[in-house]
């Protein structure tokens, strides 16, 4: 059985994610949006706060988030790829935006001293911390003590999340060793309760939980086939490394899943689901 | 290269918090404490505590 490699993981992740970087345009711009604005609305930005934006990726949160806080305040996005980072600046600069900075750190080393954040933000990030609980102390750690925020948000149960959770299901079937006990998971923080519980015992306090379903849309599955692959680097990964029959039928079995949502305009409208927490330190 | 000032006034080390300092050649931060320095690529600080690079003595900055 393959043993979990926490350092090995961060160092695939840096590149996997710097490869599929400009993807995230491509196909995932507009959903990311999506994704990201009920994290936003859930956080009530302030103008003049001073944000952090934890496992940022391309920008997307980072991006509104600026012009929340408007020319007073400040966003400080962080990702461990250096390709999200290189893209998340190129973008700010296109925007014009001034009050907003990316760089390359590690959520779970913040290189910030405690207590300089009015706000912390992590789109989906946590889920792909190797040690999710140091991650939560260090976001913790960064927080205002008067009225510091931490607004966060996962992905919940696979039959719930079924944009991925579609995905991780047939690999799971298909190519069972590509599950690594002790690997970061998708929906770890999915199950009713999970996510407050652990929000509650690292020390955080008024925990506040909503979810919250966006759907995905496609042309065709082949559509969303492309999507979902073109933003994950370990998917990618994961697909060149396996034999090529068992990779041809996991992209058929999933073409043949998403078919299922086909509405009566031809789309296909993929439900997911994500968990959003607010809480306060 | 021009290191964003702001920026860098609320940097700190991420191993041990405590204070960096750009050094000479201005391409990476210093933590004289835990004896690392922090590279900058392309104006970008890179504060990983695995991609920073030992430091003998203050001196080899």
């Amino acid at each position: 059985m393959t043993l979990f490699d926490p350092a090995q993981y961060k160092i695939v992740e840096r590149q996997v994610y710097s490869m599929t970087a400009s993807n995230y345009e491509k196909y995932g711009s507009k959903t990311f949006e999506t994704y990201a604005t009920p994290l936003l609305e859930n956080a009530e930005l302030r103008q003049g706060q001073h944000v952090l934006d934890v496992a940022c990726g391309p920008g997307i949160p980072s991006l509104m988030a600026a012009s929340l806080v408007g020319p007073g305040g400040t966003v400080t996005g962080v990702d461990l790829a250096p390709g999200m980072v290189e893209l998340a600046r190129r973008k700010a600069k296109e925007r014009g935006l001034k009050n907003v900075i990316f760089q390359e750190a590690d959520g779970e080393a913040l290189p910030f001293p405690d207590e300089s954040f009015d706000v912390v933000l992590c789109n989906h990030g946590l889920v792909h911390m190797t040690d999710r609980i140091k991650a939560l102390h260090e976001m913790s750690r960064v927080l205002k003590k008067a009225d510091g925020v931490l607004a966060l948000s996962v992905w919940s149960t696979p039959d719930r999340a079924l944009t991925i959770g579609i995905v991780a299901g047939t690999i799971r079937e298909l190519w069972p060793a590509a599950v690594v006990p002790g690997a970061p998971m998708w929906f770890d923080f999915g199950l009713e309760g999970v996510l407050e519980k652990t929000l509650s015992d690292v020390g955080f306090q008024d925990v506040l939980i909503s979810r919250f379903i966006s759907s995905l849309e496609a042309e065709n599955p082949e559509e969303y086939w492309e999507g979902v692959v073109g933003i994950s680097g370990r998917l990618q990964m994961l697909l060149k490394n396996i034999p090529e029959d068992v990779a041809s039928q996991i992209r058929l079995n999933i073409i043949k899943a998403a078919e299922r949502f086909r509405g009566t305009d031809h789309k296909i409208r993929i439900p997911c689901e994500e968990v959003i927490a607010v809480a306060r330190k | 290269m021009a290191i964003n000032e702001e920026l860098l006034a609320i940097l700190c080390c991420p191993k041990c918090k405590g204070e960096i300092q750009l050094n000479d050649a201005q391409d990476g931060l210093l933590c004289y404490a835990c004896k690392l320095l922090y590279p900058i690529k392309d104006d970008i600080p890179i504060m990983l505590i695995e991609e920073a690079l030992p430091i003998d003595s203050p001196a080899s900055s």
